[in-house]
């Protein structure tokens, strides 16, 4: 097999990745224990929708107009958790959508929120709306318009993060934001009420539902978090000292 | 039925996702080629995306004119634009000189004055983040007027400043972000396995 010679060490750290995720997947399916820090986010979610509910205002929610890449799948299940409880709650959410290929995903995690709770008769699939490449300003119309009382943008997000976030910080909406983008953090951070920051976002579905694969999924990231950490500090000191050997390992 | 709708879209992600993984780590031409093929045909399904897209914009609207609801006149526009772009993207392609027309002096205007908006936005972001309530804002103000010292009339008087606001930015901040980055691509690994070899479906409509 003709492998590439120049991603070894991409690969190992791969087989790695996989090779923990099955373990402690496993190890949490018989029984072992597991603890994720209480995510503030989170529960400012369920506050925004119970204050939206005794509002009678609905919630917004965005993924933002990056690329379609994992963020939104970690925006999905968080999308399912806003979802149910507005089901729940009998709140009216409307999502607003950049990219077509999402739409179909969208009506799915939704549909199957308000199927969960037995009222897919108050499924409204109007709610959920592609703006495409008028995204920006259709989203800040929406959530001028409805004067939402929630205003949830977690996902794959630019420049509009600031403007759904302004845009709903003048009806006094309770704000939570989440992304991987580094860019973008210090503007969610400032302007929302509770930010998933970075991996937060991704542990979040591990809060929400601790299933075996979830579990085994955010235990293999930390375990590699501290692999990289050990090999970042051992790397700093033989640099210090003049050794590039493990550099030149970790490029190959 | 089943099979179409939960366990096709696993099997097809697991194929594509395996071709594309594969050949970053192979060196075998022609994989590569194909593999560049396949992320060709992308745009293909996100043309068929798009349909489904323009069905809910049209679903919406014509709600809304059916309904005589206050916002009808926009709606009514908005379908207007639509059946405009599409028909004469239709008849010309989309270097049509009409078409091409209708995109440099209507559409190209419009997004540029909302996207002006923007100004706005941030300054009042601005105003609402420097705002002192607690010792993080603190951090977050002090290092903004660094940033703001460390240029122009500011830096020839206050010489220093260019060098903290250098400091500020290559040490804290950027030991940060990489912090925040390195922890987000693990993410992005562990969250996209799930989703090429099924374990997560929850985009399908159902769970792991």
């Amino acid at each position: 097999m003709a492998l590439n010679k120049n991603v070894y060490f991409h690969l190992f750290v791969l087989v790695a990745f996989v090779a923990t995720f099955y373990y402690t997947a496993s190890r949490f399916r018989q029984g072992g224990k597991f603890s994720i820090r209480k995510l503030d986010a989170i529960a400012k979610m369920e506050e925004a929708v119970g204050r939206a509910t005794e509002m009678g205002r609905p919630i917004h929610w965005s993924y933002g107009m990056g690329a379609f890449d994992a963020q939104y799948f970690a925006a999905f299940t968080l999308l399912e958790y806003a979802a149910s409880l507005c089901a729940k709650y009998d709140t009216q959410m409307i999502v607003s959508i950049a990219l077509p290929e999402v739409v179909p995903m969208t009506e799915e995690v939704i549909r199957k929120a308000y199927t969960d709770a037995g009222k897919i008769d108050k499924y409204r699939p109007d709610d959920i709306r592609f703006w495409g490449g008028s995204h920006n300003p259709a989203m800040i119309g929406t959530i001028s318009r409805e004067q939402v009382a929630g205003n949830f943008m977690i996902g794959s997000l630019f420049h509009e993060s600031i403007l759904g976030i302004e845009a709903a910080a003048r009806y006094n909406a309770i704000q939570v934001g989440g992304t991987a983008n580094t860019h973008q953090l210090p503007f969610i951070a400032a302007g929302c009420d509770a930010i998933f920051i970075g991996a937060e976002m991704f542990a979040a579905a591990a809060h929400l539902q601790p299933n075996p694969v979830r579990v085994g999924s955010v235990s293999a990231e930390d375990w590699l978090t501290r692999f990289m950490i050990v090999l970042m500090a051992v790397g700093a000191v033989m640099a210090t000292f003049g050794n590039s050997a493990l550099a030149n390992l970790m490029k190959r | 039925m089943i099979f179409i709708k939960s366990k096709l879209p696993v099997v097809v992600t697991f194929v594509a996702a395996f071709i594309i993984v594969a050949q970053y780590y192979l060196d075998i031409p022609a994989w590569k080629s194909f593999a560049a093929e396949l992320l060709r045909w992308n745009v293909v399904l996100a043309a068929f995306a798009l349909a489904l897209g323009i069905g809910g914009i049209v679903r919406l609207h014509w709600g809304r004119i059916s309904r005589r609801d206050p916002s009808a006149p926009y709606s009514a526009i908005c379908l207007l634009s639509l059946a405009v772009f599409l028909v004469v993207g239709f008849a010309q392609t989309t270097r049509g000189k009409t078409y091409q027309w209708l995109w440099d002096y209507i559409l190209l205007p419009v997004q540029a004055t909302s996207y002006a908006t923007t100004f706005f936005f941030i300054t009042s972001a601005a105003y609402r983040a420097f705002r002192i309530k607690n010792s993080y804002a603190v951090v977050l103000m002090v290092s903004a007027i660094l940033m703001m010292l460390r240029v122009g009339f500011f830096a020839s008087v206050m010489p220093f400043t260019p060098k903290v606001a250098a400091w500020v930015w290559d040490i804290p901040t950027t030991a940060g972000m990489r912090a925040v980055t390195i922890g987000a691509a693990l993410s992005l690994v562990g969250s996209s396995f799930r989703v090429i070899v099924g374990l997560e479906r929850g985009h399908l409509g159902g769970g792991e």
